[in-house]
């Protein structure tokens, strides 16, 4: 597999070069996000299904008959005001899936018969979604982060109801018209044929860009603590952390994602959450953290997530914070430096195994305007980061004080003693 | 007719100390002649990397009344010191330590018939893998003090499954469902029965289980084959397998005469209704048959229940599941109901619907599902974790040469075998409905 990321005027082009391949796989994102609005939000939440309800003189049943026959899939995802589209078929049916997607593209008709069925799908998803117990934990965390102009605030499941009855079908255009006109970050996986296909009709589909530039919105960090009662649930679904005033372009990115690895490396068990709230003692089945949110142009967060069952819920929070003080008073130690420059390394070396793998990669360093070049010199750095670095962002940003705590599923009978317990550990 | 070019993986067949069985698409199969382990060989050339992967053909199927879970139990104590990781003074076991320092990617699954452990790894780890997988087939020590808090860790993912109304319904779907067969219970277990495991009872388990003859071995990746071979030789040739049979209970599953119906009652916002039928193994054309029409009823968009039922709003999902097990098991069609709207009334939609579909109706939905099918068939093979995993379903199923097969059994099934299919499988003896009622 080759590996190449090419600017071009309108588009940004990453490709992954196989000698022979029978299937294609390509990516097409681009940011709309210019401020977070109630409005904004819901109309997000309805285009992907709008946007495949018919073009051209297909009807939705049509185009969607007439992707499927060709054994493709043409996948669209909206979160955070970045769009998606995700094209998988074979390489002999490339051309004509393209071909769809052009129409797609630039022939959508949004019937309002359809959008009528589209908010009725979406009522009833919101409605189905006030049990998830995961999501609704990190909603309310990122919630106390953000300002509700921030992408990342999420308004509540019941204002989205509400709202889904007022999008028209002209704001639904309106959005549609933002995706075409922004600057787009294009990935193909396939043969060089292949790559030619789609670079070819990339040409074609986009001829203008835009750059926008969003609101972001960061609140000051306060540790607070917020629940949501769930009682169906059997777990505590919990999320912890904290934002940070840094984005990916910040020298001390690095580093302080090397610290977060060692803390609660996402998968496995070479974590230190994993290896001791975990392994030696029990208490959750898995409990991660990780750095999200983050862009060369935006801060993001620390965010720890797991979860407990209600009656272990205490000593499960008194073991992940007793963890985080350990790290933020003694640091990593020369070991765990020394083990995870080769577990990061082989990290990288893994994605080579997989054609999924490589292209979703190579799309996310791209989708950050990095070149080939320089994501080779920032997967280097991050093997190459000093103890001494790790334990200064470990001090500058991870007081285990400053961490905000959202829990959510049957926390009613425990809402006393957790907040409680968070007054004690703020004394 | 010109000989094919020679490639690494075309080298000889005969390798010292295995008996070559088949070689199916670029797939060799041996026989290690002094335990009777099975290796599945793949070349998957200029990666890097090499996936092993080890399945046991032990699960869910092998447990007894009050022993639910032991197989999974098991499979979490796999990750524990060996009695060679005491010698070595290596606290908590060989494979946590080959992931804390290479960071290979590692993990295990347990289902119905099999329990499967892999590592992911550059390729000049492949002995330390191998290594870690010899020692672990018998080498595991078992004690109340490294079975503690691995316990109350299955609690935790017992509780995490539960908590969702999906699952729990499911775990009373399937035990109505099987009366006596041991699929009628889900891999992970009852509670109950989790709380009550003692180190005894899991070490005959896997005396019983774990050996070289219950096992199957594959090395995919970008390794030669003859040295790929020699290094498990190496490991492996010295286990031995106990004297005694592997345990098998050979079920037959009493005559079910009618609809069998289950409900669930919890404080809830969520209702489901759920409807399972019977069908048959993996890797016969009668699954793969089942498979077509699960996703002509329930997958997509176009599909002949979302657009009569999640188009007019009357459900807010649908799903559906099909394992990939050997013997009968049950599929089930989960509809998460729109506010306002009754079990009943949506189960006489999907029965009556079900029960009119015609040919006519479903051609061009059979044609797209294979088509689809046929292209995710393509997807499946392009990492050699993927490889392993989907071959393992097959290695489980009793036949892994059906692998190769699959794409052109899919080619061959008509639209009327999808009907028939749905004729034989949709009636009230062969059906367990299930409603999970949020109060």
């Amino acid at each position: 597999m080759t590996l190449d990321i090419k600017p071009t005027e309108h588009f940004s082009l990453a490709t992954v070069t196989q000698k022979k391949s029978d299937i294609v796989k390509a990516i097409i994102t681009t940011d709309t996000h210019t401020h977070n609005s109630l409005q904004q939000q819901t109309i997000e939440h309805l285009y992907a299904d709008i946007l495949l309800s018919g073009c051209g003189n297909y009807a939705r049943e049509g185009f969607l008959d007439a992707i499927n026959m060709l054994g493709a899939s043409i996948d669209i995802d909206v979160t955070e005001g970045k769009v998606t589209f995700t094209i998988r078929c074979t390489a002999i049916q490339l051309n004509k899936v393209l071909t769809l997607l052009q129409t797609m593209l630039q022939k959508p008709t949004m019937p309002a018969t359809e959008l009528k069925r589209v908010k009725s799908t979406a009522l009833n998803q919101l409605h189905q979604a006030k049990e998830d117990s995961k999501n609704i934990a990190l909603d309310e965390l990122r919630n106390v982060f953000y300002g509700t102009a921030d992408r990342k605030y999420t308004y509540s499941i019941e204002d989205c109801m509400n709202q889904v009855p007022k999008v028209t079908t002209a704001q639904l255009k309106k959005f549609h018209q933002s995706v075409l006109s922004n600057k787009w970050f294009c990935s193909i996986g396939g043969d060089k044929a292949a790559i030619a296909t789609f670079t070819k009709k990339l040409q074609t589909l986009k001829t203008k860009s835009q750059e926008v530039a969003g609101i972001h919105q960061p609140k000051p960090p306060t540790a607070t603590l917020q629940t949501q009662d769930i009682p169906s649930r059997q777990n505590i679904d919990l999320s912890i952390g904290v934002p940070l005033p840094i984005t990916r372009s910040h020298p001390d990115f690095i580093p302080l994602s090397f610290a977060v690895a060692v803390l609660g490396k996402v998968g496995g068990f070479a974590g230190r959450l994993m290896s001791t709230v975990r392994e030696k003692e029990g208490l959750t089945y898995g409990i991660y953290g990780q750095l999200e949110g983050f862009s060369s142009a935006e801060q993001g967060y620390f965010r720890i997530m797991t979860f407990f069952a209600p009656d272990r819920a205490i000593e499960g929070l008194n073991s992940t914070f007793r963890e985080m003080k350990k790290l933020y008073t003694s640091g990593v130690t020369p070991a765990e430096v020394a083990a995870f420059k080769t577990i990061l390394s082989t990290q990288q070396s893994l994605v080579k195994d997989s054609f999924g793998r490589t292209l979703a990669d190579l799309h996310a360093y791209q989708c950050e305007g990095f070149s080939i070049a320089e994501m080779e010199e920032y997967k280097n750095a991050l093997c190459d980061v000093s103890r001494a670095d790790i334990n200064r962002v470990i001090k500058t940003y991870l007081d285990p004080q400053h961490m905000s705590i959202s829990a959510a599923g049957p926390t009613k009978p425990l809402t006393a003693e957790l907040r409680k317990w968070m007054t004690q550990r703020s004394s | 007719m010109s000989k094919p070019p020679k490639t690494k993986n075309s080298s000889p067949k005969n390798i010292p100390g295995f008996t070559h069985i088949k070689s199916v698409a670029g797939i060799d199969e041996y026989v290690l002649k002094s335990n009777g382990l099975r290796v599945l060989y793949h070349y998957r050339p200029d990666t890097e990397v090499v996936t092993t992967n080890i399945t046991y053909l032990v699960g869910a199927v092998d447990e007894t009344l009050g022993k639910s879970g032991l197989a999974h139990m098991l499979e979490h104590m796999l990750f524990k010191p060996t009695s060679a990781d005491k010698k070595a003074k290596i606290p908590n076991g060989s494979a946590m330590k080959f992931e804390r320092e290479v960071g290979c990617i590692l993990n295990a699954n347990t289902w119905k018939d099999r329990t499967t452990y892999y590592f992911s790894y550059p390729k000049k780890y492949l002995e330390t893998a191998l290594n870690i997988e010899a020692q672990r087939m018998t080498g595991v020590i078992l004690n109340q003090k490294e079975l503690g808090p691995e316990q109350k860790n299955v609690l935790s993912e017992f509780d995490m499954y539960n908590g969702d109304p999906y699952f729990a319904l499911s775990v009373q779907l399937v035990s109505s469902a099987f009366l006596s067969h041991p699929y009628g219970h889900e891999t992970i277990g009852y509670r109950e029965d989790i709380e009550d495991y003692t180190p005894e009872r899991l070490q005959q388990f896997y005396t019983d289980y774990y050996r070289p003859d219950n096992a199957v071995m594959m090395v995919i990746g970008d390794i030669e084959k003859k040295p790929a071979l020699e290094a498990v030789k190496k490991q492996f040739s010295v286990i031995k397998n106990p004297a005694t049979p592997i345990p098998r209970h050979h079920i037959r599953e009493p005559k079910q005469e009618g609809i069998r119906r289950v409900s669930i009652e919890r404080n809830s916002t969520t209702n489901i209704l759920s409807i399972g039928f019977k069908h048959a193994g993996f890797g016969s054309m009668e699954w793969l048959t089942t498979a077509i029409m699960l996703n002509v009823l329930t997958d997509g968009p176009e599909s002949v229940l979302e657009k009569l039922l999640l188009d007019t709003g009357k459900v807010a999902s649908i799903d559906s599941s099909q394992e990939p097990t050997r013997d009968t098991n049950l599929a089930v069609m989960h509809f998460t109901l729109a506010p306002g709207q009754s079990h009943a009334e949506i189960e006489k939609i999907v029965r009556t619907t079900v029960d009119q579909l015609t040919v006519a109706d479903i051609t061009k939905l059979v044609k797209k599902t294979k088509a689809g099918m046929l292209t995710q068939e393509l997807f499946s093979r392009t990492s050699s974790m993927l490889i392993a995993q989907e071959l393992t379903e097959y290695v489980a199923s009793g036949d892994w040469g059906q692998y190769a097969q699959t794409p052109d059994v899919l080619k061959a099934i008509t639209p009327k075998m999808v009907v028939d299919c749905m004729k034989t499988h949709f009636t009230p003896a062969n059906l367990t409905i299930g409603t999970f009622i949020g109060k």
